[in-house]
């Protein structure tokens, strides 16, 4: 479906050819990174074969179309809600926690399905944009309440992905998530909701300091009565503003008319061109280089040709932005998973990112989630590791939070709650009759999937080192890094794991036998290593 | 050869050997703690602090007015809701400091925009590496590396400085068993080490990789060990101060603490939601002050309650308010002078259809700074403002 479109655009725009890239596995595996999810280093070996122009073409050349599950509504309002408002007492407030069970279990059904495509490197650029489009037209499914609408924009966005800029931005405007989400739905003429025309302009399209506070008020008159009902959008006549608005310099009156005015504005395309460019690069791109691919993407607002200069951008591959950018908890829970080779369910994908604070269908504002050293919390690059030990085998995934939970230290001041709460007594503080889960606002559900969790990885890296012949312990040091690390192996971490392999040759009175020759000593102690460097600063990075 | 190791790195989980950071030892008087509850999303201050004898708040709101059967009266101008009884009861005892119409010169609709205001104390320049009270930590000295401890996902800018960046501490944290952790962390500790010339983002990542390994562990061991006499409330935010006020009653040497109470963007159904949430502060609040009232430590802590703007005056459609401008602000503690500091916002000489400020939350500020941190607030601040006396 792509490929006739970007046969057109092989040559960049105002210049020759950029056949100068140099490629190598370095760079392949940088590309890989971050246009896919990350590879192992056979991925990296075919794709230094098959060079950048085909990897590219390969990464765009996305299915043509997906079969996605099929869901229904389950969003307790209409016939459903005057159903239930029928019934009275106990029956009703079971039918309503029914309902909300079942739409709970219908988004995180969904979301498995997603992250399950990601973990499986299908379309992996796909839905690695897909990801950026969840981030950048953020709606959260705590403010939505319905997974309905939730997956109808997932799906948009995927629908989308590569595609037209315009179209997905008249797409998003009308989408029933997005209505909900910022209140579009119940902005009336007689007083207009500004929250979806401020986040319009300040994140979806211009940026702050290319708008005025006014402009923020005639688009919100200009979006009146965009409303949905049964996850389709409609406009309401009654609360839509009939009026002549002023957006920007333009008298206008609809919402259709005020995309196109920011659409038009220079701004719009330098703020796309820069999200993209800093979730690509990991870095703010130089004035000049935005312009340019600013002025790249107003001319077709093709966002598969957008990626498709940057990748072959001899810029992208600048040691600057190389083994820079801080992995994000998908990239490095898949990114591991892919490195190491194995595949995990989805759910620990899932509820282990969430953990690590990006939680798919509830981005933490509506900026999204703003990367970068935000992912490196002190809780997290602790957690990180752990999550780490469950990919490797080393830590049963219900353990990982099984330690805390049954201790009960958060859990005996949520007993005794019939007592007066202040009535403190010195001597007789509340003993915890019961151990009481304490989760936590975010992270319960996800909890509740780890915790049913049981699976082991199929993993066997004593076979994988050895399989060019028996490694020198500096070559297999070398591999362990280089396989397990999205950054090419740090010279003085070689060196730390050469000497543990020698010192653990003596403990364990290996003699100058290879450590491939001994699987039993050998795979728990690679395994073991491999769990300690995916601990190490070196690993947070892609 | 491994480097020297940090012999708090390999005492997991045992929390009878932590050692304390050095500097804390002997120390005599307890130090002042500041505790920060951010009140996200923009608190619709006229549902907190109601001006219910004014016709005006009648005439605006009709689906968010909070009925007068509702309310606990201050006085004869203005009452808390009902569901604030714990609070009205310490603005009672004189333990409660209340600021209305609070708020700054740069009026901006964006949460973010708003947020970064009162995080770097003022317009927050591009590239400004420190918040308002890093720049306090920055000025301190002595200080341990527990200084500022954000309980929550993301640490707001506010905290953020480079030479003392604050520990985060996840309730996800909480749940990482140690057993199953330690051996991996102690191998690493053990494998860890910088390679020549390596990136600055490498770096960075490093930094924050050695703070992280033994904060945590002793912060956590701070939770487990404190058996508080006060019972909280089984509410998320109350299980924070519960934890917050762990960390004032432990020698990690903690001076700010920082969280959050979210859910306050009410553009629509208003009431029910900001009712809850005030239930869930108010809860969550009298219990902390209860637990630190009984400790010399505790009374030296100094609360502050802050949301990024108040509402607009007048609801919308969707039983909700949109974005305003000022809003109230509260402080508690032992050492609080309770009662109204300022004045009230008028609520008909608005600003652009909200509550034009009367109190500059920089006055705010700069009381926390000299009675917490003992510092000058104009070599924080920039700027003098108008001592307000509530401390």
């Amino acid at each position: 479906m792509l490929s006739s479109a970007i046969l057109l655009l092989l040559a960049p725009l105002g210049g020759a050819p950029q056949a100068a890239l140099a490629w190598d596995a370095r760079r392949a595996e940088h590309l890989l990174n971050r246009a896919s999810f990350g590879a192992n280093t056979r991925a990296i070996e075919r794709a230094v074969a098959l060079g950048p122009e085909a990897l590219v073409d390969e990464l765009l050349r996305c299915d043509a179309w997906v079969e996605e599950p099929f869901y229904s509504r389950k969003r307790l309002d209409g016939e459903v809600y005057r159903r239930l408002m029928s019934v009275s007492g106990e029956a009703q407030y079971e039918g309503v926690d029914r309902q909300h069970a079942a739409d709970r279990a219908q988004s995180q059904d969904f979301v498995l399905w997603w992250v399950e495509r990601i973990l499986a490197a299908r379309d992996p650029l796909r839905e690695r944009m897909v990801l950026f489009w969840h981030g950048h037209f953020t709606s959260s499914l705590g403010l939505v309440k319905s997974s309905y609408e939730m997956i109808q924009q997932n799906q948009l966005f995927r629908r989308l992905a590569l595609g037209n800029f315009r179209e997905l931005l008249h797409q998003v405007a009308h989408d029933p998530a997005m209505l909900l989400y910022l209140d579009s739905d119940s902005s009336r003429k007689e007083h207009p909701n500004e929250n979806f025309a401020r986040e319009l302009l300040e994140l979806y399209t211009l940026g702050e300091g290319n708008y005025s506070e006014q402009d923020v008020g005639e688009v919100a008159r200009a979006f009146t009565g965009w409303s949905q009902a049964d996850g389709r959008f409609y406009l309401n006549p009654k609360r839509h503003d009939e009026g002549a608005k002023h957006v920007l310099g333009v008298e206008l009156r609809e919402g259709d008319e005020v995309l196109e005015v920011v659409l038009a504005q220079a701004a719009c395309a330098r703020h796309i061109a820069r999200a993209l460019l800093s979730y690509f690069e990991g870095l703010e791109p130089a004035p000049e280089r935005l312009e340019r691919y600013a002025a790249g993407l107003r001319a077709d607002w093709r966002i598969d040709s957008f990626l498709r200069r940057l990748f072959l951008d001899p810029d992208f591959y600048r040691d600057e932005a190389c083994a820079s950018r801080v992995s994000s908890p998908l990239d490095y829970l898949v990114g591991a998973a892919q490195r190491l080779g194995v595949t995990p369910p989805p759910s620990l994908a899932f509820a282990g990112a969430a953990l690590l604070g990006q939680r798919l269908f509830f981005p933490p504002t509506v900026r999204g989630w703003e990367g970068g050293d935000n992912w490196t919390t002190s809780a997290s690059l602790v957690l990180r590791g752990s999550l780490a030990g469950v990919l490797l085998g080393r830590v049963p995934a219900g353990e990982l939070l099984g330690a805390t939970l049954a201790r009960g230290s958060m859990e005996e001041s949520m007993e005794g709650l019939g007592a007066n709460p202040l009535a403190g007594n010195k001597d007789a503080a509340p003993e915890p009759t019961a151990p009481r889960r304490r989760l936590g606002r975010d992270v319960a559900a996800e909890v509740r999937l780890l915790d049913g969790l049981d699976w082991l990885p199929r993993l066997n890296l004593t076979q994988r080192f050895g399989r060019a012949g028996p490694p020198s312990d500096e070559a297999l040091a070398r591999a362990l890094l280089e396989e397990v690390l999205a950054i090419p192996a740090p010279p003085a971490l070689v060196t730390r794991i050469t000497e543990r392999l020698a010192r653990e040759r003596l403990a364990q009175g290996l003699g100058s036998e290879p450590w491939t020759s001994r699987p039993e000593q050998c795979e728990p102690l690679l395994r073991e290593l491999a769990h300690a460097v995916l601990c190490l600063p070196e690993a947070q990075l892609d | 050869m491994s480097p020297p190791l940090d012999r708090r790195m390999f005492v997991f989980g045992s929390a009878a050997a932590l050692a304390r950071p050095a500097g804390l030892r002997g120390r005599s008087a307890p130090q002042r703690t500041l505790v920060l509850v951010q009140l996200t999303g923009g608190n619709d201050g006229l549902s907190m602090v109601v001006p219910y004898a004014d016709d005006v708040y009648g005439r605006a709101r009709s689906s968010t007015r909070i009925p007068a059967g509702e309310l606990l009266r201050l006085d004869e101008r203005i009452a808390l809701p009902r569901t604030l009884a714990g609070l009205h009861a310490l603005h009672q005892d004189g333990k409660l400091a209340l600021f209305e119409g609070v708020g700054h010169p740069y009026p901006n609709r964006s949460h973010f925009r708003s947020l970064d205001i009162w995080h770097a104390a003022g317009p927050r320049e591009r590239g400004a590496p420190s918040g308002w009270i890093g720049r306090c930590m920055e000025r301190l000295t002595g200080l341990s590396p527990f200084a500022v401890v954000h309980l929550g996902l993301r640490p707001p800018f506010a905290l953020a400085s480079p030479r003392q960046p604050p520990v985060v501490v996840t309730p996800a944290i909480l749940l990482a068993g140690d057993p199953a952790l330690s051996p991996a962390l102690a191998q690493a500790r053990e494998l860890e080490c910088a390679s020549p010339g390596e990136n600055p983002a490498l770096a960075g990542v490093r930094a924050r990789w050695h703070q992280a390994q033994s904060a945590l562990l002793e912060v956590r061991a701070a939770f487990e060990q404190r058996r508080p006499n006060v019972v909280y409330p089984p509410t998320d935010f109350a299980q924070d101060m519960r934890n917050a006020a762990a960390l004032i009653h432990s020698e990690l040497g903690v001076r700010v603490i920082s969280l959050e109470l979210g859910g306050f963007d009410t553009h629509r159904d208003q009431r029910i939601r900001h009712q809850r949430l005030m239930a869930e502060l108010d809860g969550g609040l009298t219990a902390l002050r209860a637990d630190l009232e009984r400790s010399e430590g505790g009374r030296e802590a100094l609360v502050l309650v802050f949301s990024e703007f108040g509402r607009r005056v007048v609801e919308n459609a969707s039983d909700g308010c949109d974005h305003g401008k000022a809003g109230p602000a509260l402080a508690l503690g032992s050492r609080v002078r309770g009662g109204l500091h300022g004045r009230g916002p008028s609520l008909t000489e608005l600003d652009d259809g909200d509550l034009a400020y009367t109190t500059d939350f920089r006055s705010l500020y700069a009381g926390c700074i000299e009675h917490v941190f003992a510092l000058a607030p104009e070599d924080v601040l920039g700027a003098r403002f108008p001592a307000l006396g509530f401390v």
